[in-house]
């Protein structure tokens, strides 16, 4: 990568991480198909360094939510389990998928359902109640297989898969969606890792796209959650949506092979 | 702030500190001409990294409980094999 390349993806990903930081989503949804489109990266360096990027931004948020004893870790532990088996059977999967015409087809239709899953998370998505973790929390038998498919996607397609296991903390096990959120976040940090490790070890991480993607992702995160605040929070909205309804054209293009 | 929840924070604040510092020498050093070693460094960096919140998840289950720490190790082990399946592949 030239450093123009290398500066403008660093740039791509702040944004990324930034627009996502704002709605406590990663920013994969976005940087994923923006790499893809923009840089004409191939799919596997594109979603091992936005699996590693994600780590990092995972880890920065559960320390603030650890420090508020949000994160429900004995939920999350019986949960993990099968994301992580989830982000395994992804990570395989993906490799077979990857750098084919039709598998390409197939994963950029996959992204066009999440993207559209995304907007219409952020115009249900409940306002965070109060409530703090607890043990008395039942994990209905759905919710494993729910946050196996979250695996999945998150090793898939590179984004974390909060927006499968808020819902699934939330309506299948009964936690609150502060919890939820919370838990989720600390959850996607473990999948995420999962996921990059296979990739890693499979010499799919190019430190020279991943390096930028992981601090302007975590930076742009960083940004993200602190300005939030100070927007205002329908046109931030309608903003987002803007960009996601870009990137919901850019799959459903690839998708149908036009792109 | 609970026992687990202090000692997983400690493991990713000391886990996410070392990986970003170890990951920025190694680019540090490939950027000043030394392309293999800064390469080998920093995906000493992207490691530290990724286990970071798999180190953070055992630490927090080993303080609850025991049943917590063994499931927390059973999913490691988990993906050691899952790790260990791929690259047999």
């Amino acid at each position: 990568m030239t450093p123009e390349e290398t500066i403008g993806l660093g740039l791509v990903a702040f944004g990324a991480g930034a627009f996502g930081g704002m709605f406590g989503l990663g920013g994969g949804i976005i940087l994923v198909p923006a790499m893809k489109e923009w840089f004409h990266l191939p799919t596997e360096k594109v979603v091992a360094a936005s699996l590693i990027g994600i780590v990092a931004t995972s880890i920065a948020s559960s320390l603030v939510y650890l420090k508020r004893d949000l994160v429900d870790l004995s939920l999350a532990n019986r949960l993990l389990l099968m994301t992580v088996i989830g982000s395994v059977a992804g990570a395989w999967i993906g490799k077979m998928l990857f750098n084919q015409a039709a598998g390409e087809r197939v994963l950029a239709g996959l992204f066009a359902v999440i993207i559209i899953a995304a907007m219409f998370f952020l115009f249900r998505r409940k306002e965070a109640d109060d409530g703090n973790a607890s043990d008395d929390l039942r994990v209905q038998p759905a919710a494993y297989g729910s946050v196996f498919g979250g695996g999945v996607i998150s090793s898939l397609l590179g984004v974390g898969g909060g927006i499968i296991n808020v819902p699934t903390i939330t309506i299948l096990v009964g936690a609150p969606v502060r919890v939820s959120m919370a838990t989720s976040a600390f959850m996607i940090g473990v999948t995420a890792a999962s996921g990059s490790a296979i990739y890693l070890m499979h010499g799919s991480v190019d430190p020279t796209v991943a390096g930028p993607t992981l601090l302007g992702l975590f930076l742009g995160a960083q940004v993200g959650a602190r300005t939030s605040r100070y927007v205002s929070g329908k046109g931030l909205r309608l903003s987002f949506c803007v960009v996601l309804l870009y990137m919901l054209f850019l799959q459903g293009r690839r998708a149908l092979g036009v792109g | 702030m609970s026992a687990e929840s202090k000692a997983s924070r400690v493991i990713l604040l000391i886990g996410l500190a070392a990986g970003l510092l170890v990951f920025l020498i190694g680019g540090g050093l490939a950027h000043t001409g030394h392309l293999g070693p800064g390469t080998a460094v920093a995906f000493v960096g992207l490691w530290v990294l990724v286990c970071t919140p798999l180190a953070a998840l055992v630490a927090g289950a080993f303080k609850t409980n025991r049943l917590e720490f063994r499931r927390a190790v059973f999913t490691l082990l988990v993906l050691a094999a899952g790790l260990f399946l791929g690259l047999k592949k």
